[in-house]
């Protein structure tokens, strides 16, 4: 037996982007024990809800994260809706998953060309960026901001896309996807990335289930779990929805997952432009969440099921308001990965799980 | 839309709760905590596929609550986060931080009621930032109460004609 060292891990390393320690316990290479440590930048923005109004409190959602700041303000939106007992028009609820779904392009897009530089694929993690512009420029047309959105608030959507302009988004995504087939072929066939990703960070269909991981983490380990298919809003009017999933349990699942699920995205968003009623965009929010209301609803990041809560007091503020990240879920599982890994497969598991700080710590 | 199931549990019944949703192969989602008049509300969520249940237990002030991590490992996160934002302990957590989860300035931010922070105001420590296992710096002195105010307005008129009196009085102020 060699000797146990302990190497600390973050919260500043070049595969982390966001702030996370692990105190890793090291013996002859191997990761015996990892215990992991967040909390460096808790922004307390929940608290915020007791001083901004529920309509302005949107925009502070959206800037919990910067990949998926769409999914919080829909999340925000759709409790207070539940909350209020607000129904709002079709062509809002596929408003939101058309630009749900492009948030979820975008975010496995860069994700797969952060795992692509990570494994030393400098022209792959390009070349995927590359792509993964095309959706901002729409987010750019569409809304005028590449990141922050402004484009949901509590009642429907604050601006319409145009049936010109919804065919000339399906004429961006088919050119995508046809470029984008030649990195899936990589991602999925080239010798080096199986090679790099496969048997990294394993876990089984049952450990998956004992930490309740959630998002494509859970989906790579053969877990069948996604709010999209309980077919809320917009996602209703899909013909058929199956979770993309694979049973390898590995690093390389969880990149088969996210890449995959890139073209199911686009195939969501061709089919609601195909189906768009033509209705209002959004209908008048009047009065306030009653005292000692409460509702709670989820919504499927591209990370994984984020879950929210809201309490009214009877005024336009809140009570409370709560975001479970998916990230938050998936820490314990991410740990279990690490036991028993190579010193050098750290960074690549920590990566594969795409967690996101910002938003887990809000 | 998410079914709105809200089951109203006392403390006593929470753990045998917690394991039926366990046997019956329930997902843990959350654990949440909000403040309340009568001390801090503890919301857990559980779901199965689209079925999705809460928990809601009101609890006071410095209660503590046993740890489910022994049936749901994740839930260390959130009891972790629950003790640092509102207070309220969780007896057994498997990864126990006591207190040092997240880096706050003030103790219990979410819930200025708790014991901790009482506790902390009653020390004269309430705003000294929390710095992990680094030392903690001495909470600044309370200024003196002002005396007399007509007298300290009258003294400061007079130094406005020369700076260094006016650093002098503040000091002695």
């Amino acid at each position: 037996m060699g000797k146990r060292t302990v190497i600390p891990f973050g919260p500043q390393h070049p595969v982390l982007p966001e702030p996370i320690h692990l105190d890793l316990v090291i013996e002859d290479e191997k990761v015996i024990e990892a215990i992991p440590q967040i909390g460096f930048i808790h922004r307390g923005l929940e608290k915020l809800v007791e001083t901004r109004d529920y309509q302005t409190y949107v925009n502070i959602t959206e800037r919990i994260c910067g990949i998926c700041s769409f999914g919080h303000s829909l999340g925000f939106s759709q409790t207070i809706e539940i909350l209020m007992g607000i129904e709002i028009p079709k062509r809002a609820e596929f408003l939101r998953v058309i630009w749900h779904e492009l948030s979820r392009i975008h975010s496995h897009l860069l994700w797969l060309g952060l795992l692509a530089d990570a494994f030393g694929y400098e022209n792959l993690f390009m070349q995927c960026w590359r792509l993964r512009e095309r959706v901002l420029n729409i987010f750019e047309q569409t809304t005028g901001g590449r990141v922050i959105l402004s484009a949901c608030n509590v009642g429907g959507v604050l601006q319409d896309i145009s049936d010109e302009d919804l065919r000339g988004i399906v004429q961006i995504l088919d050119g995508l996807r046809d470029e984008y087939g030649d990195l899936l072929d990589t991602f999925l066939y080239d010798r080096s990335v199986e090679s790099r990703l496969g048997g990294v960070g394993y876990l089984s269909k049952q450990q998956a289930e004992e930490f309740a991981i959630v998002g494509p983490f859970a989906r790579a380990s053969g877990v069948i779990e996604d709010v999209r298919m309980f077919g809320h809003g917009g996602y209703g009017a899909l013909e058929d929805f199956e979770p993309v999933i694979s049973t390898r349990g590995d690093g390389y699942a969880r990149c088969e997952v996210r890449a995959l699920e890139v073209l199911q995205s686009i195939d969501i968003i061709k089919e609601l432009v195909g189906k768009m009623p033509d209705t209002p965009i959004s209908v008048a929010v009047k009065g306030s969440p009653e005292a000692g209301s409460r509702s709670a609803s989820r919504v499927e990041q591209p990370r994984g099921e984020c879950y929210y809560y809201s309490r009214g007091n009877g005024t336009k503020f809140l009570d409370r308001f709560r975001i479970r990240t998916p990230t938050a879920q998936n820490v314990a599982g991410m740990v279990a990965t690490l036991q028993g890994c190579d010193l050098a497969d750290v960074p690549l598991n920590v990566l594969t799980i795409d967690p996101c700080i910002s938003c887990t710590e809000r | 839309m998410d079914p709105q199931v809200f089951i109203n549990v006392k403390e006593s019944e929470l753990r045998a709760k917690v394991e039926q949703y366990h046997t019956n192969g329930w997902r843990f989602v959350n654990i949440n905590g909000s403040t309340v008049e009568e001390g801090v509300e503890v919301i857990y969520s559980f779901s199965k596929g689209e079925p999705f249940e809460n928990l809601r237990l009101v609890v006071a002030n410095g209660t503590h609550l046993p740890s489910v991590t022994d049936l749901y490992p994740n839930a260390f996160f959130f009891e972790n986060e629950t003790h640092d934002l509102f207070g309220t302990a969780f007896d057994g957590i498997s990864i126990d931080f006591g207190g040092e989860f997240y880096t706050v300035s003030v103790p219990t931010p979410m819930n200025p009621a708790s014991a901790q922070a009482q506790e902390a105001l009653a020390n004269n420590t309430y705003g000294a930032a929390n710095y992990g296992d680094c030392e903690v710096p001495e909470p600044a002195a309370k200024p003196a109460a002002k005396a007399d105010t007509k007298a300290d307005a009258a003294s400061a008129k007079t130094a406005t004609s020369d700076t260094a009196e006016t650093t002098t009085t503040t000091e002695e102020a």
